[in-house]
C-alpha cells in the first residue's frame, strides 16, 4: 500500500498551506485514496491500481482541490512569477510521471523525435560548417569575384599576368584586387616533411577582407614588392593550435618550406578558414614566393597559360556594380587585343557580386541545391515524425475527454488543462531534442571519419557551437508545438454535456477521425515524395556504376606527389622518377607502374591544349581546338589499363632529346583523320609538332557522364612537371596496401618529397560517384524512416477504427458476415489514406524533384520507373500496414464481443 | 439532431452541466450523511457509470458546495474506527434540492414535448 499522506504532502507542499489547513485536507484525501485502491487494485492489480491513482493528482487537479477547500488562502493568491515558475515546475515533473506509466509510447516518441531532430542537427551543422559560418567581412556588398569565362570552363581562375593586368588597369574604380591560390607546400621537420595546404595571397588580400591578426600581424602590401624577396609567413588558427599548441610565442620562430627558412609574422583570425570552406590552409604565404615554394619549371608568376589565381576586387566608394562590369568588358577587348592565343574571342571577363557567392560560383550549382535538398528532406522526416505523434496523442486525448470535461465542468480552466498536454509534449520533445543532438553527433561523426574517397582531404568543422545547439533547441520546440497544441486543443474543446453522456468511451463527433486521418495523409504524401527521391538518386548511382570509364579496371595503387626543390625539371628529374619506378616495380604483386601529370577523371586537375591540324578551320575566333590532355610515361598505359588500339604507345626513347610523338584516342582521331590511318599524322601546338605514333580507346576524361570528348597522350619526358601521380597495377585485394608502399618508397627515396594525395583506383573513380552514393544512401535512409513512421500512422488509425468498431463488427459477424467482408469494411478507412497521400505525394514529388536535376546524372527528374516503383512500394507497404489489424479484429469471437459490452 | 441542438444551446447548458453534479450529491445527502469515497461509489453506481468523480474531481465540487453553505462536513469519530469526515445536507441544501428537481422536471418535459412535436 502507497503512503497516500506522503504523496499528498510531497504534491500540496509547492502551495505554500500553512501545517494546519494541509493537515485536514491531506486526512481526508489520503482516506478516500486508500479505499478506492484496496477497491482497485484486486480488480486491476496492485501496480496499475496505483499508477492510475497516482496519474490523477496533478498538480492542477490538488490546486483545484486547495483553492476550493481554503478559499483565500496563499493558493489563491494572484500567481506570481515564482508561483508560475513552481507550477511549470509541477507540470513538467507530472508530464515526466505520465510518461514513466506509460513506457511504450514514451520510447517511440523519443525516439522518433530523436530521429527526426538528429537528421535536422546533424545536416544543420554541415551546411552551418560548409555554407553559412562566414568570417566578419565588412561591406560584402562591394566585392566581387572575377573569373574568365571560356567555352570549357564557365568560371575559370585567372593567370598572374592577367590578374597584375586589371590591378594596372583598373582605373580607380577597384580599392584592392586580391588574388589568391590554393598550394601544396612541404614542410621540413627535421626527420620527415609535412605537406602543407597553403593560399599564396597577394598584398591585398587580408586588407580586402579587413581582417585582423589574432597575433602578429597578416600579410600586407610590403609583403607583395619584389619577387622571391618576402620569406614570411601567417599561421592559420588551426594549424596554429594543432602545430604550436596556440603558442602565442610562435610569432617571430621561423619555420623550413621547400628548402628555405620563412619568418612566422602572424596568425588568422579564428572565424577565418581561407578561400574556400572545407579546404582550410594551414599557412598564407606571399603570392610572390610561389616560385620558392612550388619549385616549378616555369615561372608562374608571368605565364598566361597557368590560369589558377582566386580574384576578388573591392569597389572603390561610390563605384557600382555596373561600372566593374564595364571595365571587365573594356579589360577583356584589351587583352583579345594583346594575347589573341590566350584570350579567343569566346573568352571574357565575368563579374560576380561576392553576395551571391556561397561556396564559388561553380561549386555553389551543385552544393547549394544539394544542401537545400537535404535540408528539406530532414525537415520532412521531423515533420512525418510530429504528424505520427500528434496523430498519437490525438487519439490518446480522445479517451481522456472525459476525465478532462469533468474537470473543466468544475472549475479547471482550459487554459491549464492545455498547459499541462503541451507541456507534456515539450518534455518528449525535450528529451527527443537531447537525444536528438546525440543522434547527430553519432551521425556527424560516422560521416566525417568516414573512409570516402574524396578527391582532396577535406576539413568540415561541423562542432557543437551555440548555433548549432540553438538550430537543436529550435526544432524540439517546433517539434513540441507540433505534436502538442493540436491534440491539447482538441481534447480541452468544452463540449462536456457530449461526452459525460457518450456511451462508448471517446466516442463523438467524426471531426476528429479526419483531422487525424488528415495528418496521416499528410505523412503518406510526404514519404512518398522521399521515397521518389530516394529511387531517384538510387537510380543516378546505378546510371554511374554501368558507365564504362574505359581505363582502370584493374586495381592498383595511385599516389599524387610532388618533385622536390633542385630535382622538379630536367635529367635530375627523370632520375629521380626512373629510381621511385624502379623500386615500385619490386613492390611485391606490382605488375606494372607509370606515371602521369593529369591523372583521368581528376575533378582538381584539368589540361587543355589549344591545337591546330593542318587542313582544319578551328571554331570561329578561336586560334585552334581546345583539347584536353596529360602527358604520360612509357609504363602509365599498362599500369592504368589504357587500351592501345593502333601503334605504338610512349616509350622511355621519347625522351627530350627525341621528336615530340603523341597519342591520340578514337574519337580524336575520327575528328580528324577519318578515314586514313592518322599514325604518322601531326598536329601542332604552339610552335611544337607532334607526330601521332598511336591510337588509345577512348577514356572518359572529365566526367563519367560526359560525351565521348577527344583526348591525347603526350610523353612526360618530353613535357615536364614538377607534379605527377604514379600507378602501380595489381592483384585484387592488394591495392591499399600497394598505395602504403608507394608512398613509403617515395619516402624511402628522398624525405622531401611532398607526397599530396595517397589512394587506390576504385577509390579515385568511386570518387566521381561519391554525390550519387552519398544521395542514394542519405535519401534511401531518410525515406525509409519516413515510410517507417507513416505505416506506424496507418497502422494505429486502422487499429484504432478496429477497438472503435468492435461492437459492429461483432454484430455483422454474429449476423453471418464473412471475415474477408469485414477485414475489407475494416482496411477501407486505412487504404483511402494510402490513396489519397499516394496521389498527393505524387503530385508533390513531381513537383519537388525538378529541383533535384543538377544532382541526378543519367536519369531524367521525371523517370518513370521510379514513379511507378516507389508508389507500388508505398502502396504495398500501406496495405500490409492495414491488413494487420483488421485480421485481428476478423478472427475475434462474435460472442466474446458482445457479452464484454 | 434537434435534441443535440437544443443540449447544446448556450442557454441550457452551463446550468445543466454544473447542476447535474451538484444535484446528484445533495440528492444522495438527502437522507443521511455520508464521507467522500462513499458519495463517488454511490455516483458511479446511481449513474451506471456514466458520471465518475474521482478525489480530484469529487472534492472541489464537495468544498464548493460547502462553501455556498448548501452542506456541511465534520469530522466525526465513530467507536473503533478512524475519524472521518461526513457531509451532510443543511436547510439551504434541501431547498436547492426542492428548486432543482423542480427546474429539472420542466426541463424534461419541455424535451418530451419538443420530441413529441418532431416525432
Amino acid at each position: 500500500m502507497p503512503d497516500w499522506r506522503a504523496e499528498l504532502r510531497e504534491r500540496l507542499a509547492p502551495l505554500g498551506l500553512r501545517a494546519g489547513d494541509a493537515t485536514e485536507l491531506v486526512e481526508e484525501l489520503a482516506q478516500h485514496l486508500e479505499q478506492e485502491y484496496a477497491d482497485l487494485a484486486p480488480r486491476v492489480g496492485a501496480v496499475e491500481a496505483q499508477s492510475r491513482l497516482l496519474e490523477r493528482l496533478t498538480p492542477d487537479t490538488l490546486r483545484d482541490v486547495a483553492r476550493t477547500r481554503l478559499p483565500g488562502r496563499p493558493v489563491d493568491r494572484d500567481p506570481s512569477l515564482a508561483t508560475a515558475w513552481q507550477r511549470l515546475t509541477q507540470d513538467v515533473r507530472y508530464a515526466i510521471r505520465r510518461s514513466k506509466h506509460r513506457v511504450g509510447f514514451t520510447v517511440v516518441a523519443v525516439l522518433s523525435l530523436a530521429l527526426g531532430i538528429g537528421a535536422n542537427t546533424a545536416i544543420f551543422s554541415l551546411v552551418d560548417a560548409v555554407l553559412l559560418r562566414r568570417p566578419p567581412v565588412p561591406h560584402r556588398e562591394q566585392i566581387a569575384e572575377l573569373y574568365e569565362r571560356q567555352p570549357s570552363f564557365p568560371y575559370t581562375p585567372l593567370s598572374y599576368p592577367d590578374y597584375a593586368a586589371l590591378r594596372d588597369g583598373s582605373n580607380g574604380l577597384l580599392s584592392r584586387v586580391s588574388a589568391a591560390e590554393i598550394g601544396a607546400v612541404p614542410r621540413d621537420l627535421g626527420d620527415h616533411e609535412e605537406t602543407l595546404f597553403t593560399e599564396l595571397v597577394n598584398g591585398d588580400y587580408f586588407p580586402l577582407l579587413g581582417l585582423t591578426a589574432q597575433a602578429g600581424r597578416l600579410l600586407g602590401p610590403e609583403d607583395d614588392v619584389a619577387n622571391g624577396a618576402h620569406a614570411v609567413v601567417v599561421l592559420s588558427n588551426a594549424y596554429w593550435h594543432r602545430a604550436f599548441g596556440a603558442d602565442p610565442g610562435a610569432v617571430g620562430r621561423r619555420i623550413r618550406l621547400s628548402g628555405r627558412d620563412y619568418t612566422i609574422v602572424g596568425v588568422a583570425p579564428a572565424s577565418y578558414e581561407g578561400t574556400f570552406p572545407g579546404i582550410a590552409p594551414a599557412l598564407f604565404a606571399p603570392l610572390r614566393m610561389i616560385n620558392q615554394l612550388e619549385s616549378t619549371s616555369t615561372d608562374e608568376l608571368t605565364d598566361h597559360d597557368n590560369r589558377s589565381l582566386f580574384v576578388k576586387v573591392r569597389l572603390a566608394p561610390g563605384v557600382s556594380m555596373a561600372r566593374v562590369r564595364a571595365l571587365a568588358s573594356t579589360f577583356t577587348a584589351e587583352m583579345q587585343r594583346q594575347f589573341p592565343s590566350n584570350w579567343t574571342s569566346s573568352t571574357s571577363m565575368i563579374v560576380v557580386p561576392e553576395t551571391q557567392v556561397i561556396v564559388n560560383p561553380l561549386l555553389d550549382t551543385i552544393v547549394v541545391p544539394a544542401a537545400a535538398a537535404l535540408m528539406v528532406v530532414v525537415a520532412m522526416v521531423l515533420l512525418v515524425a510530429c504528424a505520427n505523434l500528434a496523430s498519437f496523442l490525438l487519439a490518446q486525448a480522445r479517451d481522456r475527454q472525459r476525465e478532462i470535461a469533468i474537470r473543466i465542468a468544475l472549475g479547471a480552466t482550459r487554459w491549464s488543462l492545455v498547459r499541462q498536454l503541451v507541456v507534456e509534449a515539450v518534455v518528449l520533445a525535450g528529451a527527443g531534442g537531447i537525444a536528438g543532438v546525440g543522434v547527430s553527433r553519432l551521425a556527424l561523426g560516422a560521416l566525417l571519419h568516414a573512409d570516402l574517397p574524396l578527391p582532396i582531404p577535406i576539413t568540415i568543422d561541423a562542432r557543437l557551437d551555440a548555433r548549432v545547439f540553438g538550430f537543436a533547441l529550435l526544432a524540439a520546440v517546433a517539434a513540441a508545438l507540433l505534436v502538442g497544441v493540436l491534440p491539447a486543443l482538441q481534447a480541452t474543446r468544452p463540449n462536456v454535456v457530449d461526452v459525460i453522456k457518450s456511451e462508448n468511451t471517446g466516442g463523438g463527433p467524426a471531426r476528429r477521425i479526419t483531422m487525424r486521418s488528415a495528418l496521416v495523409v499528410a505523412q503518406i504524401a510526404v514519404s512518398l515524395v522521399l521515397l521518389v527521391t530516394a529511387g531517384l538518386f538510387l537510380r543516378s548511382l546505378k546510371a554511374s556504376e554501368d558507365i564504362d570509364p574505359g581505363f582502370g579496371h584493374a586495381p592498383a595503387g595511385v599516389v599524387w606527389f610532388g618533385f622536390p626543390a633542385g630535382r622538379s625539371t630536367g635529367p635530375r628529374q627523370q632520375r629521380l622518377l626512373d629510381d621511385i619506378e624502379a623500386r615500385a616495380r619490386r613492390i611485391a604483386g606490382v605488375t606494372d607502374v607509370g606515371v602521369t601529370d593529369n591523372m583521368l577523371l581528376s575533378v582538381v586537375s584539368a589540361q587543355i591544349a589549344v591545337v591546330n591540324v593542318a587542313g582544319f578551320e578551328p571554331p570561329k575566333g578561336e586560334p585552334g581546338f581546345s583539347i584536353d590532355y596529360a602527358a604520360a610515361d612509357s609504363g602509365f598505359f599498362a599500369a592504368a589499363g589504357v587500351r592501345l588500339l593502333r601503334g605504338r604507345g610512349i616509350l622511355a626513347s621519347d625522351d627530350s632529346a627525341a621528336a615530340r610523338i603523341a597519342v591520340v584516342n578514337e574519337v580524336m582521331a575520327r575528328q580528324f583523320w577519318p578515314g586514313t590511318d592518322p599514325v604518322g599524322q601531326t598536329f601542332r601546338r604552339d610552335s611544337t609538332t607532334y607526330r601521332v605514333v598511336g591510337v588509345t580507346q577512348t577514356t572518359k576524361v572529365r566526367s563519367l557522364g560526359e560525351q565521348p570528348r577527344p583526348f591525347f597522350f603526350l610523353s612526360f619526358a618530353q613535357s615536364p612537371l614538377p607534379f605527377a601521380t604514379i600507378v602501380a597495377r595489381t592483384s585484387a585485394g592488394r591495392d591499399e596496401a600497394v598505395t602504403a608502399q608507394l608512398i613509403g618508397v617515395l619516402h624511402d627515396v628522398d624525405p622531401s618529397i611532398p607526397v599530396l594525395v595517397g589512394t587506390t583506383m576504385a577509390r579515385h573513380v568511386g570518387a566521381l560517384m561519391l554525390p550519387a552514393r552519398l544521395g542514394a544512401i542519405a535519401f534511401g535512409v531518410f525515406a525509409a524512416l519516413a515510410l517507417a513512421l507513416a505505416m506506424i500512422g496507418v497502422y494505429g488509425v486502422v487499429s484504432y477504427a478496429v477497438a472503435r468498431r468492435s461492437r459492429e463488427v461483432g454484430i455483422r459477424m454474429a449476423l453471418g458476415a464473412e471475415p474477408n467482408e469485414v477485414v475489407r469494411l475494416l482496411m477501407r478507412e486505412g487504404l483511402l489514406m494510402v490513396g489519397g497521400g499516394g496521389v498527393l505525394g505524387l503530385a508533390l514529388a513531381f513537383a519537388v524533384t525538378r529541383v533535384l536535376r543538377s544532382l541526378l546524372s543519367g536519369v531524367g527528374a521525371a523517370d518513370p520507373l521510379t514513379f511507378i516503383i516507389a508508389p507500388a512500394v508505398l502502396v504495398g507497404v500501406g496495405i500490409v500496414a492495414a491488413l494487420l489489424p483488421a485480421l485481428r479484429s476478423a478472427r475475434t469471437d462474435p460472442v466474446r464481443v458482445l457479452r464484454a459490452d | 439532431m434537434w435534441h443535440y441542438h437544443i443540449l447544446d444551446s448556450p442557454m441550457l447548458t452551463p446550468e445543466l452541466k454544473k447542476g447535474s453534479a451538484e444535484f446528484l450529491v445533495l440528492s444522495l445527502l438527502e437522507h443521511q450523511p455520508r464521507h467522500g469515497y462513499d458519495l463517488s461509489k454511490l455516483i458511479a453506481s446511481r449513474s451506471r457509470g456514466v458520471l465518475t468523480f474521482h478525489v480530484a474531481s469529487l472534492y472541489p465540487l464537495l468544498y464548493r458546495m460547502e462553501a455556498r453553505g448548501w452542506i456541511r462536513g465534520r469530522w466525526v469519530e465513530q467507536a473503533g474506527e478512524r475519524r472521518r469526515r461526513f457531509y451532510r445536507i443543511t436547510p439551504a441544501g434541501v431547498r436547492v434540492l426542492d428548486a432543482q428537481r423542480q427546474s429539472w422536471r420542466e426541463f424534461v418535459a419541455a424535451v418530451a414535448n419538443i420530441a413529441a412535436d418532431h416525432a
